[in-house]
């Protein structure tokens, strides 16, 4: 008889222990998610999405150390599960979406990656630095936005996918007109 | 204005309370122009936001959505309601509040005639001058899977430097919902009125294009003066309602822009002092 915990063991060996490989696969996840998203191919990002995906970006607070992290408990510059994301998708692909067209020029800058096992068997929790560039339209202004992205990654059929993602913001008062693009 | 104010916000003995911190962004534009397009610009919602009709973000039909009244309450303080024609038709009641919180409503602060127009409203959106707005309406950032939720938006355009503004947005909900419907709301409020807001993106575009367009050098050259004249005597649709038991000058059809001239008017006689 195999304790739970052994299996558990066993099963994390046999799928998502971070080896080398997996941190590997890890990075060029989120290189081919960058690419995607930079280059406007937002239904193939949807691809990469778990269809229980959890999508937050928490708005950030400037409080004094003693009064906790620093981000809202309850509010959220976005708060979005698979089908509000698939709307947002659908959206850009209107003849009306304003926000978008023309669209935006990004570059997702991601780096300081870190892995750890996850809190089930089939996945894993990634650490990393978002810098984001953004520049619109024919004006002279240009817009950064950085922050840590906390990911879960899990393994479905073979591939990764996107199972939760959290943006912590280093902005407290977001400095760009919207966002209507994907952290 | 208070007879305005009161019909929303004392629709119940209760009242409405902030949910979690503001949205806090930056736009760079002029701070009148987000004020003025609260104050009762619905004539752009059909084209600038058409998008938001194509997938269902909002239950009310664009042709629906241009009926109901503009009102002039003050100089400079307006309010726009998108009101059903009567009780019988089948669009949202009470800004869309779900059943279950209509009839636990308790109006002891407004009277039976504020009442009877809170129950044919749908949508409301004004500026209380200069410079604070308000929207009350019921949306979805997702149509397929969940139902429009109703809150109210207030939020402060707050000049800070030329032709630059932070934008303080708070997501207030009905005191008596349950927890359940007040994180419902305030999710549809952050995905359709906020940083990322699916009808607030496509407002943060023109807003500064319209800035940076109106103090260029063709349009000072050509001395360029943009059209508001829907709503003069002879010009569009709008007609003077005499008949509405709301203080101010009522207007029915919100193709109409007196409300706007209002502000402006506003503006400029306190510029003048």
């Amino acid at each position: 008889m195999i304790s739970k915990e052994a299996e558990r063991g066993v099963r994390m060996s046999l799928e998502l222990q971070v080896t080398n490989e997996v941190y590997r696969e890890v990075i060029e996840f989120l290189h081919t998610e960058a690419e995607l998203l930079d280059d406007g191919k937002f239904r193939q990002w949807l691809d990469l999405l778990d269809e229980r995906i959890s999508y937050r970006v928490p708005i950030r607070l400037s409080r004094e150390r003693t009064a906790g992290p620093g981000f809202s408990e309850n509010s959220h510059h976005m708060i979005e599960d698979r089908g509000s994301l698939e709307v947002r998708v659908f959206r850009l692909e209107t003849e009306y979406a304003w926000a978008e067209d023309p669209p935006s020029r990004t570059r997702h800058f991601v780096s300081n990656i870190r892995v750890e096992p996850g809190d089930n068997a089939d996945e894993i929790k990634v650490k990393s630095n978002l810098f984001l560039y953004r520049d619109r339209s024919d004006t002279p202004e240009h817009e950064f936005i950085s922050g840590e992205r906390r990911d879960v990654l899990a393994r479905r059929d073979g591939a990764l996918k996107l199972r939760e993602r959290v943006v912590l913001l280093d902005q407290t008062t977001v400095r760009t007109l919207n966002l209507a693009i994907f952290l | 204005m208070k007879w305005y104010l009161d019909l929303m916000l004392g629709l119940d003995e209760e009242g409405w309370e902030v949910y979690g911190d503001p949205h806090r962004w930056f736009i760079h534009c002029n701070w009148k122009i987000p004020a003025e397009n609260f104050a009762g610009d619905d004539y752009h919602t059909v084209y600038l936001h058409k998008s938001m009709y194509d997938v269902g973000v909002i239950p009310v039909s664009p042709d629906a959505n241009m009926f109901g009244k503009h009102i002039h309450a003050e100089p400079g303080h307006t309010i726009s309601f998108s009101i059903a024609p009567d009780t019988e038709d089948p669009g949202p009641k009470f800004w869309g509040l779900p059943a279950d919180i209509v009839d636990r409503l308790r109006p002891t602060k407004i009277t039976k005639e504020q009442f009877e127009i809170a129950r044919r409203a749908r949508i409301s959106v004004g500026t209380i001058f200069p410079n604070l707005s308000f929207l009350l309406i019921p949306l979805t950032g997702d149509p397929k899977n969940r139902p429009p939720a109703t809150y109210l938006t207030v939020r402060q355009w707050q000049p800070s430097g030329p032709d630059r503004i932070e934008v303080w947005s708070w997501i207030l909900v009905p005191k008596i919902a349950s927890q359940e419907f007040k994180q419902q709301a305030y999710m549809e409020g952050a995905a359709t009125f906020s940083t990322s807001g699916l009808f607030e993106q496509d407002d943060a575009v023109p807003w500064p294009a319209i800035s940076r367009t109106a103090r260029a050098a063709f349009a000072r050259k050509s001395q360029m003066k943009l059209n508001y004249q829907m709503g003069l005597e002879g010009i569009s649709v709008a007609e003077l309602d005499k008949d509405f038991p709301g203080p101010g000058v009522v207007y029915n059809s919100r193709y109409e822009e007196g409300v706007q001239r209002s502000f402006l008017k506003r503006w400029a006689t306190e510029i003048a002092r």
